[in-house]
């Protein structure tokens, strides 16, 4: 019996070795880290060039991969030097017939196309950004989570885009009221304003090494129209384009929209980042399959821009990796590689930008910007106001709640100024109404003010001075609505509102919100393009997608449509604040306040030019 | 011959048991509020394009089909597809389960190391100095919750001594990964012989094992000292002391190995709360393993990456238990396998 009892600390003890020596393998280590190989690979086949052959044809059809074009260079190169009868190749696209090419396997193949490590000297050149979470598919015709949509900023180009000039402050920002050329040297508008000519500008390639021309663009806007769904299809219907035979190719460098009416939404759309990108259609071309006719699968997780960056690693949950695009048209960006690490823990995140090892983060709560991180030695904090408003909202169709009186007594209710000072933590303004400050037309009709007494007397108005059950729904993870809902508990009391708290996860939300059967909740919403049809359009008219208190007026339907296609700027101005005054006055939401966009970085990164969209232009940072 | 049997009994009794497993995951993840149709379009969706995603993922089919048809796939080695990472689940499990199950070895081998050794010496020296401190440490470490030891230890050792690289990933951020053979990061390390990327996996692991660790030594010394004090009241241990075997022969030849018996049942035990307390550690230290992949998949309403990783911890939990049964086998001859 004891002979066999033998064998349990056995095993333990063979554990323990293993660990022992596991420890101590790193000591026996003093390798030198490896030097730069530039010695030949093997050729897995050689080629020998046709007429009509481009090197990225050929790394295609062997690799796989259009990319590749770069490793096969690369090896012929490398085979050069040993032996004469393989040829130099100073430029892709000058290949000769009758050449001898070199092409390496595939695992080969990935080695030489790997971008040399940076050495820790270059960390200058390196930004590190902490975000909270995953990025969802990266398809720009259909992403629209945030990280996701910046990314599609900065790794594809746009027709156009907004010039930058300086806010009150000094810092630099995109003035939305002027337009300039991107991938579009020029535009121009025919007279009756239904023919937008883009003129292209000529040699821009793409990261693939295709040009980019008009068959490009027109791709890229026909493949959202025709699958019919998403965001950018949304988008261009805003603009009026909803046909693919409306995008008109008229030579390699000259393309056309046609439109129906005018429209004055048409050239903010193109400049939004996330959802106006150019794809380079023979590449996404060639990854359609009889199931995925938009290759959908593939654009979720691959790119294929002409943008500052190029995509280099992705790593689920773990990072994202871009490398600067060397031959970038605008100039090659100062930042050689952006890396976006995922870190789940706000707490984790600010220890991370105290200590330096990241230059950005993300999500940082309110209360951490206006203690820990203010004033802390290395840090720079930005708040910009953005056109985002924080709503108390009330389905308009239920009882009570379609009463106009209920709605005002509710919105007299609010205790403003503690809420910016408690919940923002004093980073936002009051809000003005439904188009918030710095988008154009914007008019203030906000009558509300906490004023409780005055509240009382409009709910006894309305026969309800026994107050009401009130079931409040909010989001999971949003303690900022979560502090909200607490506050409005405590003075609805003061109504004899009973209110019930519900908190609810996302998909929840989603799904709640699409059906439109949330009674009361909180919600907010941000216009990328900072135009009051834009905000109209999705939130206040009667199908609007996300009318999520189900507010219906007629004639604010009228008037947005009327301020759509309206030439005549004052027009515009008068249609909309109309509008803005009906919805004023029959307060379908309750506007709680604007809070700011806060950027927080290293104080050694320069030259960030915010945008409405908010997406970070990383082309533009340097490090100093 | 009847260990092979049982072994094979086992391995039989192993399809109904991952059957429920996959009846149980496949239920929960559809009991949520929420259909991930309104997750994967966002908020812009209109309702045609829900209906269209609900078609493509099958979702719009009675439950029994949905699980009839989720069943076909696994038997077919197909384990969806994760819209969440916009990859299929088989690699998504591939790229991430490696970390986790290092993440819990090395907890369970800190926990072997540590804990065992106290519980000895607590039980041998009842009420010494040793055995007190054994205590408290037990009862702080299982009554601790994780995710505040986790951020104490991340101030302390990251933020203020310097001595922890920064909790975001298992390396150095401008380092590359050795080429993937296991997926294990140590062990590719090895094979590559990258002593680099070793070292700094290495250092980016021992916070979180250490922070898994602490509950998994408070309840293994506890374990440790009971069985051990048991045995050392025993009747052959009494019976070898009389006959006048050193006292030093008689606890750590005699005692000490009937008393690990019981030790090596609780490592299957752990091995499985390991696995599930790195979804809390993956989270706080930055690591990208199942924990955070789970964590992930549930947040994002990806039921095929919740199956995946329910279903995938589950059959290495079953499998450690196997083999910790048939290594009972061998260590304690009572044990018959009839």
């Amino acid at each position: 019996m004891h002979r066999k009892s033998h064998r349990a600390p056995r095993v333990l003890s063979l554990l323990g070795v293993a660990i022992l020596l596991s420890m101590l393998l790193p000591l026996a280590a003093a390798a030198a880290p490896p030097a730069q190989d530039i010695s030949p690979v093997p050729c897995a086949n050689e080629y020998t060039t046709q007429a009509d052959d481009s090197l990225s044809k050929i790394a295609e059809k062997y690799l796989g991969n259009v990319m590749a074009y770069q490793a096969i260079m690369v090896a012929t190169n490398r085979m050069h030097a040993e032996d004469d009868s393989f040829p130099e190749i100073d430029d892709a696209d000058a290949i000769e017939i009758g050449w001898k090419i070199c092409i390496p396997s595939a695992e080969d193949a990935e080695v030489l196309l790997a971008p040399p490590a940076i050495a820790e000297d270059e960390a200058d050149t390196v930004l590190i950004v902490a975000v909270p979470g995953d990025l969802e598919g990266w398809d720009p015709a259909t992403a629209t989570y945030f990280t996701a949509n910046e990314m599609i900023q900065t790794l594809y180009d746009r027709l156009l885009e907004y010039e930058v000039t300086e806010d009150d402050q000094g810092r630099p920002v995109a003035d939305t009221t002027k337009f300039k050329g991107m991938l579009a040297e020029s535009w121009s508008a025919s007279d009756d304003g239904l023919t937008w000519t883009f003129n292209l500008r000529p040699g821009v390639k793409f990261s693939s090494g295709n040009e980019l021309t008009a068959a490009d663009v027109e791709y890229s806007f026909d493949r959202a129209l025709n699958m019919g769904k998403g965001i950018q299809n949304m988008m261009l219907g805003f603009a009026g384009i909803t046909d693919p035979a409306q995008t008109v190719v008229v030579d390699d460098y000259t393309f056309q929209f046609v439109l129906e009416e005018p429209n004055n939404l048409l050239l903010h759309i193109l400049t939004l980042g996330p959802n106006a990108p150019i794809i380079d259609s023979k590449v996404v071309e060639a990854q359609v399959t009889e199931d995925d006719p938009f290759a959908e699968k593939w654009l979720r997780n691959h790119v294929a821009g002409s943008g500052p960056y190029i995509l280099d690693k992705y790593e689920p949950g773990n990072q994202v990796v871009y490398v600067a695009n060397e031959n970038y048209w605008k100039g090659a960006p100062e930042l050689k590689k952006v890396i976006y690490k995922t870190v789940p823990s706000a707490q984790d995140r600010i220890l991370l930008l105290l200590s330096g090892a990241i230059d950005m983060a993300y999500d940082v709560p309110g209360v951490d910007l206006t203690t820990t991180l203010k004033d802390a030695p290395g840090i720079q904090i930005m708040h910009f106001p953005v056109p985002s408003t924080t709503v108390f909202f009330t389905n308009n169709t239920v009882a009570p709640y379609d009463d106009v009186t209920v709605r005002k007594a509710l919105c007299y209710a609010v205790p403003y100024d503690a809420l910016i000072d408690k919940v923002l933590y004093g980073l936002g303004t009051p809000s003005a109404g439904p188009v918030a400050n710095g988008v154009a037309y914007q008019k203030d009709v906000n009558e509300c003010t906490y004023d409780i007494e005055k509240a009382k007397a409009l709910l006894a108005e309305a026969g309800l001075s026994d107050g009401f059950d009130m079931t409040l729904t909010y989001r999971e993870g949003r303690p900022e609505e979560e502090m909200t809902a607490v506050f409005l508990q405590a003075e609805l009391a003061k109504l004899n509102i009973n209110v019930e708290l519900e908190k609810i996860q996302t998909a929840a939300w989603s799904e709640r919100r699409s059906a439109k059967t949330i009674t009361a909740g909180l919600d907010g919403y941000t216009p990328y393009a900072p135009d009051p049809t834009y905000v109209m359009n999705f939130w206040y008219v009667t199908d609007g997608i996300l009318n999520t208190w189900v507010y219906s007026n007629p004639r604010v339907d009228e008037l947005t449509s009327i301020a759509v296609v309206e030439p005549d700027a004052a027009k515009i101005q008068a249609s909309m604040e109309e509008a803005q005054d009906i919805i004023g006055a029959e307060q379908p939401v309750t506007w709680l306040f604007n809070p700011y966009w806060n950027v927080v970085m290293g104080d050694n990164v320069q030259g960030y030019v915010f945008y409405p969209d908010r997406a970070t232009r990383h082309n533009v940072l340097y490090k100093d | 011959m009847r260990l092979l049997i049982y072994i094979a009994r086992r391995l039989l009794l192993l399809i109904p048991t991952l059957l429920g497993v996959t009846i149980v995951c496949f239920s929960l993840v559809r009991v949520l509020p929420g259909n991930p149709a309104y997750f994967i379009l966002g908020p812009y969706a209109t309702e045609e394009d829900i209906e269209q995603v609900k078609t493509e993922l099958g979702l719009d089919k009675p439950l029994y089909q949905q699980y009839v048809i989720y069943l076909n796939d696994i038997l077919h080695g197909d384990l969806g597809y994760a819209w969440h990472t916009s990859q299929p689940v088989a690699d998504d499990l591939k790229q991430r389960f490696p970390l986790s199950i290092e993440l819990a070895t090395i907890a369970l081998i800190i926990t072997l190391i540590v804990g065992v050794p106290l519980g000895v010496v607590s039980a041998v020296k009842r009420g010494s100095w040793v055995d007190n401190v054994a205590r408290v440490l037990a009862v702080t470490g299982v009554s601790m919750p994780m995710f505040w030891t986790g951020l104490v230890l991340i101030y302390f050792f990251f933020f203020r001594l310097r001595w922890a690289p920064p909790p975001m990933g298992v390396l150095d951020v401008l380092m590359e990964r050795p080429p993937t053979v296991t997926g294990m990061i140590l062990v590719d390390s090895i094979i590559a012989g990258n002593w680099e990327t070793f070292g700094s996996a290495i250092s980016h692991l021992i916070l979180p094992a250490i922070t898994l660790a602490l509950p998994m030594i408070g309840s293994i010394t506890r374990m440790t000292r009971s069985s051990m004090a048991e045995v050392l009241h025993s009747d052959y241990v009494r019976t070898a002391t009389a006959f006048g075997l050193p006292r030093r022969t008689v606890i750590y030849r005699d005692a000490l190995q009937n008393a690990l018996l019981p030790v090596v049942t609780m490592i299957g035990v752990l091995y499985g709360f390991a696995l599930g307390g790195t979804v809390l550690i993956e989270m706080i230290f930055g690591l990208t393993g199942m924990g955070s992949y789970s964590f992930g998949s549930i947040m994002n309403m990806d039921y095929a990456g919740v199956q995946g990783a329910v279903l995938m911890v589950a059959v290495i939990f079953v499998m450690i238990n196997l083999l910790v049964d048939i290594l009972y086998a061998f260590i304690d001859p009572r044990i018959s396998y009839g």
